[in-house]
């Protein structure tokens, strides 16, 4: 314990004495000096606690009241001042406040120190015989401070024969704000050179002011400033001054043909707040020209006021496109779940689409719900469940289902098109169910297309496969096409099982399509039914059919061992040069010795040597590493015949490899 | 040859005037021939600091057809005759005004838009100026110096009726992409995004040197700053916090924090949707348990970590930008597909649109930089009220909020 209390008493012996050299080093400091006192003050600065401020700031006192300290090294002591000063260190500032330079460092302190009065009125004391080229800077910290206290002074100096004081006065003033100020920037005696500076003062000064007095401020610049841009700063400073009048403004300005005013008043839709900004505008949308209606009320949107909404739903039947589109889309924006009726019954004549993307945009809760009690309607089902549909509503499905059996066809047909978003996996039986009584072919069309999304984004696609398949037999001879075409895509036993049956059935169509089905299988499960029918299939083109199969699915053989077996069979049978090229590119991808040899077995073949020796080049640059002797075999093949000369190049790139290889 | 050139802004003025006064005749120039679109079509520009980064970007505006530079200005002599050459050159004519004082600029009328990429502490200033005249403003980021005076910059723009862009084409770029990814919904909930920027600004020493003559107008230069000697590195263009160029000091500039945060924290604030608004506490490195690194704390529960690259941690697992740098389909975070940021501003300027980078989403940005500077300075954590945009029981934080602008130069 002893020894700690040393040690503390040690190290603040040693802080004190590098303290007292960093105060006499400061006091003497100018820039580019040897000495590192600036930045030794930054480092105590930043590490010293708030609770010994004091002390620090005692030391920078001194300094600042020293007749021998350094310019530079007060200008360091007052930025130190900014963060620990406090009403101690006014007095010693508020004296540099004349300095042409020191005024601005003392001012980093004072004018900071918002909650120290006695800092305000050191800033107004110094405003009495300071120079001008410190005014501007004195009246803007007392601007800064917000000092009511300062406006009569600040008031006086707004007429200032240096422009630059001037001009800083009434800009101080109007962060100021209140009356006084307003009054104070109005009666300054200015050129017009600054006339600018005056109506940019009055605008800010305007919003602190009683409603009356910034109101009658602000319609001054708005009736006779010669800027567009502060007539437009002007009325939407008065949306927060003085609404109704902002109001009455805004709706003239839209109405009227200056466009940069103009475009300023459209602004205000969507930046000015204010329900009666709101009404002004709904009350004057009769009023206005058919294009600025449809503007209003699409700005109307991103106002986001549900103020609006009741007069905006009225012109959701509007004759004029823009204005009903308009319409729609604001309403949507605005509006919840009472809405929807009312923009579902526009959707018709061509609206539908605007209307399901207007509403698939709504995030009201209760949407989905609206939704769903329309599907009750007569008439407004088909688009309900379109919108439904859009929204990527959860747990409507039953609803969709029931709709695809209802006795109106459009909303048969809305209900299959939305099928897919709306029901699950869970419904394919009831959907089955329904599918096998559809007659209209395109409505058929339509519940396949559905059904078949719905199969292949399943969680348990087999499952669902079975669940459709359970209704083969019971359908008509469409479905169970679709579903001969459907099994392709699962490939599962029971899949392979209908397309066996098919291929037995007798009927053309039906076989040609199990083959196609067949030959597009996703594994190798129809390897054998391929191999069957690609030697005995009763037409050639079923066995050119079939042998493409072969070949395709032979490729997707759970091991190598197995791909090569299946290609050498199917080898057996290819005499076309279109399936050697198939064989040849499959054979690419097996990266054995084995498959080389094949591809070696076509390098001779007139029709497809060149597509040959691609192949076996590539494969023998994956072997080179693990089978020198059959890739270097195949590369002289390939270099003493082939006119291709890159794959020459390659070809002895892989003979030298093997060369090098076999010497190390 | 000359060509003379009508500006948009003037075509417009005179398009009225002219219909009720002159007979149908409009120039071939006006119409637009030879690839110039016709003026009603143009934007009329001006570059205030022109140094090396201001160039890329006039360059990447002048490609659009529709833009016409009518004026430079640099406080440097050397960068602004660079710019003007180029800018003729550019135009095929003599008529590109160069100036060193900005406010030439701000008062000519026939200028509809500045593009702004001087050093940091020149940026409210300029652009507020430029606004209260009537321009559209493009801002290189950092938008500003101090959280205050990016406010005002926010109040000018608004009052103004003013298109305001701030430069960031990482978080219209990649970083936007990322935080697009991330707001897919296959991450659930996004909570915490990490994003790297560099480290604070320095107070400058360096000692004072005389200005070589014709090189710099070293009063204009130092603006609303504290006065400070001539130093050639205390103004140098030199990238980092070598010590070299301007974004070392801490008066003329929030320091790497503030340039790369613009870019990462905007794409961090932009991915945990929370650029309208700003943290409610932050903690600099270890004054909170398992704090290694500075944290900002939004309301809500979402959080930006500064440290471990550029990602975002949600309830269903976490983005990463080599993996998610691509868009998923459907989501379009910008105004009618554009992804650059230039284009967009033009784009806006036309058709008065809010810009991507708003600019209050860039003043959100900043300050959380800004707050991250004050942080690391004062070392505690710190309460943070972002609607009122001060500080909680910190005085001296509070006085760091803003800072005092030297003489004329208030906003």
């Amino acid at each position: 314990m002893l020894k700690k209390s040393v040690i503390i008493a040690l190290i603040a012996g040693l802080s004190q004495s590098v303290h007292a050299d960093l105060w006499s080093d400061l006091a003497a400091y100018t820039y580019g000096a040897e000495s590192k006192a600036a930045e030794q003050l930054e480092k105590t600065v930043n590490e010293t606690p708030v609770d010994q401020h004091p002390a620090l700031e005692a030391e920078l006192i001194k300094i600042i009241d020293s007749k021998d300290a350094t310019e530079d090294g007060k200008h360091h002591a007052c930025r130190a001042l900014q963060r620990v000063g406090s009403e101690t260190s006014v007095a010693s500032l508020g004296a540099l406040l004349h300095h042409p330079i020191l005024s601005h460092y003392a001012r980093l302190g004072l004018e900071e120190m918002t909650e120290i009065p006695a800092a305000g009125e050191a800033l107004r004391k110094a405003l009495d015989g300071a120079p001008a080229n410190v005014l501007p800077g004195l009246v803007s910290s007392l601007g800064v401070r917000g000092d009511k206290k300062a406006v009569g002074a600040i008031g006086k100096l707004a007429s200032h024969d240096d422009p630059a004081v001037a001009k800083a006065s009434m800009m101080a003033l109007s962060y100021i704000s209140g009356n006084e100020s307003l009054t104070a920037i109005q009666g300054a005696k200015i050129p017009d050179s600054l006339k600018a500076a005056q109506e940019e003062s009055i605008v800010r000064c305007a919003r602190g002011a009683d409603t009356s007095a910034g109101s009658a401020a602000l319609m001054k610049v708005y009736n006779n400033s010669k800027s567009d841009v502060h007539r437009v700063a002007a009325f939407t400073q008065m949306v927060n001054v003085d609404q109704d009048k902002a109001a009455g403004i805004i709706v003239d300005l839209i109405k009227g043909k200056h466009s940069y005013l103009r475009q300023g008043a459209l602004r205000q839709i969507v930046s000015g707040q204010g329900a009666q900004l709101t009404s002004a505008l709904v009350d004057a949308l009769p009023d206005f020209d058919d294009a600025s209606r449809a503007q209003v009320i699409e700005l109307m949107s991103r106002r986001g006021d549900k103020g609006a909404l009741d007069a905006v739903v009225g012109y959701l039947n509007s004759d004029n496109e823009p204005t009903k589109s308009a319409a729609i889309r604001t309403a949507a924006a605005l509006g919840d779940g009472n809405t929807v009726k009312a923009l579902i019954e526009q959707a018709k004549d061509g609206s539908g689409d605007q209307i399901y993307n207007a509403i698939g945009m709504m995030t009201d809760p209760g949407v989905n719900d609206a939704l769903v009690g329309l599907l009750k309607s007569d008439g407004l089902k088909a688009a309900a469940i379109s919108t439904l549909a859009k929204r990527g509503a959860r747990g409507v499905g039953a609803h969709a289902v029931q709709l695809a059996s209802d006795g109106n066809a459009d909303v048969r047909k809305a209900a299959w098109s939305s099928m897919s978003q709306l029901a699950s996996e869970n419904e394919l039986d009831t959907l089955m169910k329904v599918l096998v009584g559809i007659k209209d072919g395109a409505e058929l069309a339509g519940a396949q297309n559905a059904i078949k999304t719905i199969c292949s984004e399943a969680g348990d696609r087999n499952r669902s496969f079975d669940t459709i398949a359970n209704y083969y037999d019971k359908s008509a001879r469409a479905t169970q096409l679709f579903v001969l075409e459907l099994g392709s895509s699962i490939g599962t036993g029971k899949a392979l099982d209908l397309e066996r049956k098919a291929l037995k059935s007798g009927d053309q169509e039906m076989v040609k399509k199990a083959i196609r089905a067949l030959a597009a299988w996703p594994n190798d499960g129809a390897a054998s039914d391929l191999m069957e029918l690609a030697k005995n299939a009763s037409s050639n083109s079923e066995k050119i059919l079939a042998l493409r199969g072969l070949i395709q699915v032979s490729g997707k053989g759970r091991s190598d061992k197995d791909k090569i077996e299946r290609f050498k069979a199917a080898s057996e049978l290819v005499e076309r040069p279109d399936e050697k090229r198939m064989l040849i590119s499959a054979l690419r991808d097996v990266r054995r010795p084995k498959a080389l040899h094949m591809l070696k077995a076509y390098l001779g073949d007139e029709a497809v040597k060149r597509e040959a020796e691609v192949s076996a080049i590539d494969l023998a640059w994956d072997l080179r590493k693990q089978f020198p002797e059959d890739v270097k075999a195949v590369a002289k093949i390939v270099i003493d015949n082939s006119q291709n000369k890159k794959v020459v190049g390659k070809a002895k790139s892989c003979f030298r490899e093997t060369e090098g290889r076999k010497n190390k | 040859m000359t060509k003379k050139t009508v500006s948009r802004r003037n075509f417009m003025k005179g398009a009225g005037a002219a219909a009720v006064a002159l007979p149908n005749i409009i120039t071939s120039n006006a119409l637009g021939q030879n690839g110039v679109p016709p003026a009603s079509e143009r934007v009329t520009l001006a570059g205030i600091g022109m140094g090396g980064r201001g160039m890329g970007v006039l360059g990447a505006m002048m490609r659009n057809k529709s833009i016409q530079v009518l004026a430079a200005c640099d406080v440097k002599h050397g960068a602004l005759e660079g710019c003007r050459q180029r800018v003729n050159k550019h135009h095929g004519n003599e008529d590109c005004m160069a100036t060193t004082d900005y406010r030439e600029i701000v008062e000519r009328n026939d200028i509809d838009a500045i593009l702004c990429a001087t050093p940091d502490h020149r940026h409210a200033q300029v652009t507020i100026d430029a606004m209260k005249s009537g321009k559209d403003a493009y801002c290189e980021k950092p938008l500003s110096l101090t959280i205050s005076e990016g406010r005002k910059m926010v109040n000018a723009a608004r009052d103004y009726g003013r298109v305001f862009s701030c430069g960031s084409q990482r978080v219209i770029g990649d970083y936007g992409r990322l935080a697009c990814a991330a707001n897919s919904g296959r991450y659930g909930e996004i909570h915490t995004a990490h994003a790297s920027p560099g480290g604070p600004p320095r107070h400058c020493y360096l000692p004072g040197e005389e200005i070589p003559p014709n090189t710099i107008d070293w009063d204009m230069w130092l603006g609303p700053a504290p006065w400070a000697p001539y130093h050639p590195y205390r103004c140098g263009r030199a990238y980092g916090l070598g010590g070299k160029g301007f974004r070392t000091w801490y008066d003329y500039s929030g320091g790497m924090m503030t340039d790369w945060g613009g870019h990462k924290f905007g794409g961090a604030m932009h991915g945990l949707k929370v650029d309208h608004t700003g943290p409610s506490n932050i903690y600099p490195p270890g004054t909170r348990e398992n704090n290694q690194y500075l944290e900002y704390h939004f309301k809500g529960g979402k959080k930006i970590v500064v440290g471990g690259g550029q990602r975002y941690i949600g309830t269903e697992g976490e983005v990463k930008p080599l993996r998610e740098l691509k868009v998923p389909p459907g989501l379009r975070w910008y105004n009618d597909g554009i992804n650059s940021i230039t284009e967009d501003f033009i784009h806006c300027v036309k058709t008065r649109k809010t810009p991507f980078r708003d600019v209050e989403f860039a003043h959100r940005v900043a300050t959380v930089c800004h707050l991250g500077n004050i942080a690391y300075t004062l070392k505690r954590p710190l309460t943070w009220d972002p609607d009122k945009e001060d500080f909680i029981g910190d005085l001296e934080a509070s006085r760091m909020v803003d800072r005092p602008r030297r003489g004329p130069w208030q906003i």
